[in-house]
């Protein structure tokens, strides 16, 4: 079963440590197998092109049961955490020409990356779907400032190139990805009816790299703090939005007015001028290429087609989002750009960030950048308002502190029982004492052979045997094949019980949904 | 087929008086003893979070042991035989071969057997290698208690048969005073014991394994941090360095020539 040799052949294996990512597939979501198939197909292409800036990909491996296996994907470490991490630890660096060279550098190279993935050799393209300063991995190293690699492919999508440049692609992944960083189209799709062809192109991914870039900007101008600052403005103008955009009530689509604010404030600023500065450009690029609702005729008309908005009219000016190419080409010349160190270095502090926008006074509406960043009506027909299918695999449990806090009291006082109150004497068995030393884990997992919880609950010795081999039978009811764990009759599934801790809750084994939930007495252990 | 029948009727035949003298010795050969206490000293603990606790031995911890106390080919088949209670002095050709197909074949059976204190340890082995069962069998069927019990009643587990067959071949008349090898305590301290020699090994060539639940995932730091992300949590682990194959830069090229197959 296991290609596994013990006659170990020296050469092949270092004695050194193997530290790696080792990332646990959520289950509860739709068709986990499938999802993570494409996940894996594309992090294992992806590894051929030997980019630099993507996280490698180690390798992938299941457990458990047939039916609803554990999946991890293994991955290299990165000890730098991720962007949001490098921002808050290098916050109080000067900002050197080194520096400023080396951000560039960093994000030509994501941007260079980003282009290959996108147009792959052999045909089959892929996007990423959900960049952010989170997927964004730090590699410090001892020379210097390290290393930036896009991780979390999670949300890959595969595209093919033929089709890709003039609609799109179907968007097969689930929308786990974060809104934040998502450009204006994508949230209009998960507004349309369920049933309606979603598409994703990879300018997801360039609108995500303008919102990045423009906090790594914000973050080497200014500070972290400010950076924190200008995350935290997301009272829009027509309501508080937390994404780089806004959408009106009446379905126009423009710049979220507190990103147009920073970036026309820091654009007035010496050390952020275009032309002049690095930071200048790459501002520029930003405000011209990246964060642009407007998408290139050949992929946005099929696109926009797709999910019937509808584009107002546009002068012969108008900007479309760069792809990840133009955006590669861009920084690019930036990167080589500059002879004159002043074009790198700072020297000189920056004005103050900009004052914060309050309410929503017209005049601080979006500016005449509106023109052609002019929105995308959308008509109100083809907006749903129906509930979205309910699929109880699908549900989350969460913890309702809270809720109980208030509960506990009114019930103790109705029957006179503090549902608190802790037995005064637990009977427990070795095995059920192991369990209650280690259930504080996060990771908490036990296995019982079916034979001592049935004999310990029947001669009712142990009093957590009792609950769990209840918790056995409440799920045969519920699933036939557990049937024989109660009964006992052969088979495979009369040996052994697993229960593993998955937040505030116990899981069977191969079950998705919690069969015990870990109540915490106020101030007091659990059990 | 009927010179192998032969040939097996004659090593199990002298094994017989073999195993007679081996049960009688009221102490085990200090080479048994020391390989077990090696064993036990070299086990590591999987610190992965679904079989935390669970131990395993590395698989280059025989070879260390191997390397450690025998230079050459010979001194390692000697090695073997003397765990296995062998005299030394004059290794017949059979103690050589079965010495051979245990470094070559049959290492993790050899060990689990060690590990569950076998005590017909030189027997068993002979049956394995009589039998053919190499450590690419393992695992062995898990059965339960009461499953087990039938299994035995009926002769249906593969290792009751394999001594069955043999006793039937060597007559009644030897099996009178010999003891069994195959039982249930051994079978289910077998059963039991085997995960502990079959701790995977995590390779850049095979992204399609498949691991039972309780094989031990072979992780052996855990750094308490973890990153949620939208698809899943992010651990860091240190994999045991014995349990990965680095070929980083072969996949590349592999892949670069062939296409990727990924069985779903």
């Amino acid at each position: 079963m296991l290609d596994l040799d013990l006659r170990a052949d020296e050469s092949q294996y270092e004695p050194e440590p193997y530290v790696v990512a080792v990332k646990a597939i959520r289950r509860g979501r739709g068709n986990v197998a499938v999802d993570v198939k494409r996940e894996v197909n594309a992090l294992a292409k992806i590894n051929q092109l030997g980019e630099e800036h993507i996280v490698r990909f180690i390798t992938y491996f299941r457990r458990g049961g047939q039916e609803y296996p554990d999946h991890y994907v293994l991955l290299e470490w990165a000890d730098g955490g991720n962007l949001n991490d490098f921002w808050k630890q290098a916050s109080k660096r000067e900002r050197t020409a080194s520096l400023v060279k080396w951000v560039v550098k960093q994000l030509h190279g994501i941007a260079k990356a980003l282009s290959t993935v996108h147009c792959m050799p052999d045909g089959v393209s892929y996007s990423h779907g959900d960049l952010k300063p989170g997927n964004i991995l730090w590699f410090p190293d001892s020379g210097g400032y390290g290393v930036f690699k896009i991780g979390d492919w999670g949300g890959v999508q595969s595209h093919n190139q033929e089709t890709t440049l003039l609609e799109g692609h179907e968007d097969s992944t689930p929308p786990y990805s974060t809104m934040r960083y998502g450009p204006p189209e994508y949230a209009l799709q998960l507004r349309l009816p369920k049933a309606t062809r979603r598409v994703r192109s990879h300018l997801h991914d360039t609108w995500s790299m303008g919102c990045i870039i423009l906090e790594f900007v914000i973050w080497l101008l200014y500070d972290y703090g400010e950076l924190r600052e200008f995350n935290a403005s997301y009272q829009g103008y027509f309501g508080p939005s937390d994404q780089f955009y806004e959408i009106s009530r009446e379905r126009v689509v423009s710049i979220h007015r507190v990103v147009e604010h920073w970036m026309e404030h820091m654009s007035q600023d010496d050390l952020c001028r275009s032309g002049e500065t690095a930071l200048g450009d790459v501002l520029y690029v930003v405000r011209t290429g990246l964060l642009v609702v407007e998408l290139p005729k050949d992929e946005g008309l099929k696109f926009q087609a797709a999910v019937r908005l509808y584009s107002s009219t546009h002068d012969a000016k108008q900007r479309t989002r760069f792809r990840a190419k133009e955006l590669e080409t861009e920084l690019l010349r930036i990167a080589q750009g500059g002879v004159s160190e002043n074009y790198w270095a700072q020297g000189q502090k920056s004005t103050l960030t900009p004052e914060e926008l309050m309410g929503s006074s017209q005049s601080l509406g979006p500016t005449g950048r509106t023109a052609h960043l002019a929105g995308l009506p959308v008509p109100s027909d083809i907006i749903d308002y129906t509930h979205p299918s309910l699929d109880p695999e699908d549900w989350t449990f969460e913890p309702e502190n809270d809720f109980a806090t208030t509960l506990s009291p009114r019930l103790g006082s109705i029957t006179g029982i503090s549902p608190h109150q802790t037995p005064s004497s637990t009977r427990l068995c070795d095995r059920c004492r192991d369990f209650e030393k280690r259930l504080l884990d996060a990771n908490f997992a036990i296995i019982y052979t079916t034979q001592t919880l049935r004999m310990n609950a029947r001669a009712g010795t142990c009093d957590m045997c009792c609950m769990l081999w209840r918790s056995c039978f409440d799920i045969a009811i519920g699933w036939s094949k557990y049937q024989q764990i109660w009964d006992g009759r052969g088979g495979a599934w009369d040996k052994s019980v697993s229960f593993e801790r998955a937040g505030s809750f116990l899981r069977m084994s191969d079950t998705k949904c919690p069969v015990l939930t870990i109540l915490r007495s106020n101030g007091k252990s659990p059990l | 087929m009927e010179s192998d029948n032969t040939h097996a009727i004659a090593m199990m035949s002298r094994d017989v008086s073999e195993s007679a003298s081996e049960d009688s010795s009221e102490s085990e050969p200090d080479a048994f003893e020391s390989l077990y206490e090696r064993l036990q000293y070299s086990m590591s603990t999987s610190v992965f979070e679904r079989t935390q606790g669970s131990r395993f031995l590395p698989r280059d911890a025989f070879e260390k042991v191997l390397s450690s106390t025998a230079a050459g080919p010979s001194d390692r088949r000697n090695f073997v035989l003397e765990v296995m209670g062998v005299e030394l002095s004059r290794p017949s050709e059979d103690d050589r071969a079965l010495a051979d197909y245990i470094l070559d074949s049959a290492r993790k059976v050899f060990l689990v057997a060690v590990d569950i204190e076998l005590e017909q340890l030189h027997a068993a082995m002979k049956l394995f290698k009589i039998s053919q069962y190499k450590d690419e069998d393992l695992p062995v069927e898990e059965y339960s208690r009461t499953r087990l019990k039938v299994a035995l009643r009926q002769n249906h587990h593969p290792f009751q048969r394999m001594e069955t067959v043999q006793r039937k071949l060597r007559g009644q008349d030897e099996e009178k005073n010999r003891r069994r090898i195959w039982s249930l305590p051994t079978i289910a301290r077998f059963q039991d014991s085997q995960w502990i020699f079959l701790a995977p090994t995590m390779s850049t060539l095979d992204l399609n394994s498949n691991f039972d639940h309780r094989c031990p995932i072979p992780f052996i730091t855990k750094d308490s941090r973890q990153s949620s992300g939208s698809y899943g949590i992010v651990y860091k682990y240190t994999i045991h360095h014995a349990h990965f194959k680095n070929t980083f830069h072969q996949v590349i090229q592999i892949m670069a020539h062939a296409g990727l197959g990924f069985a779903g």
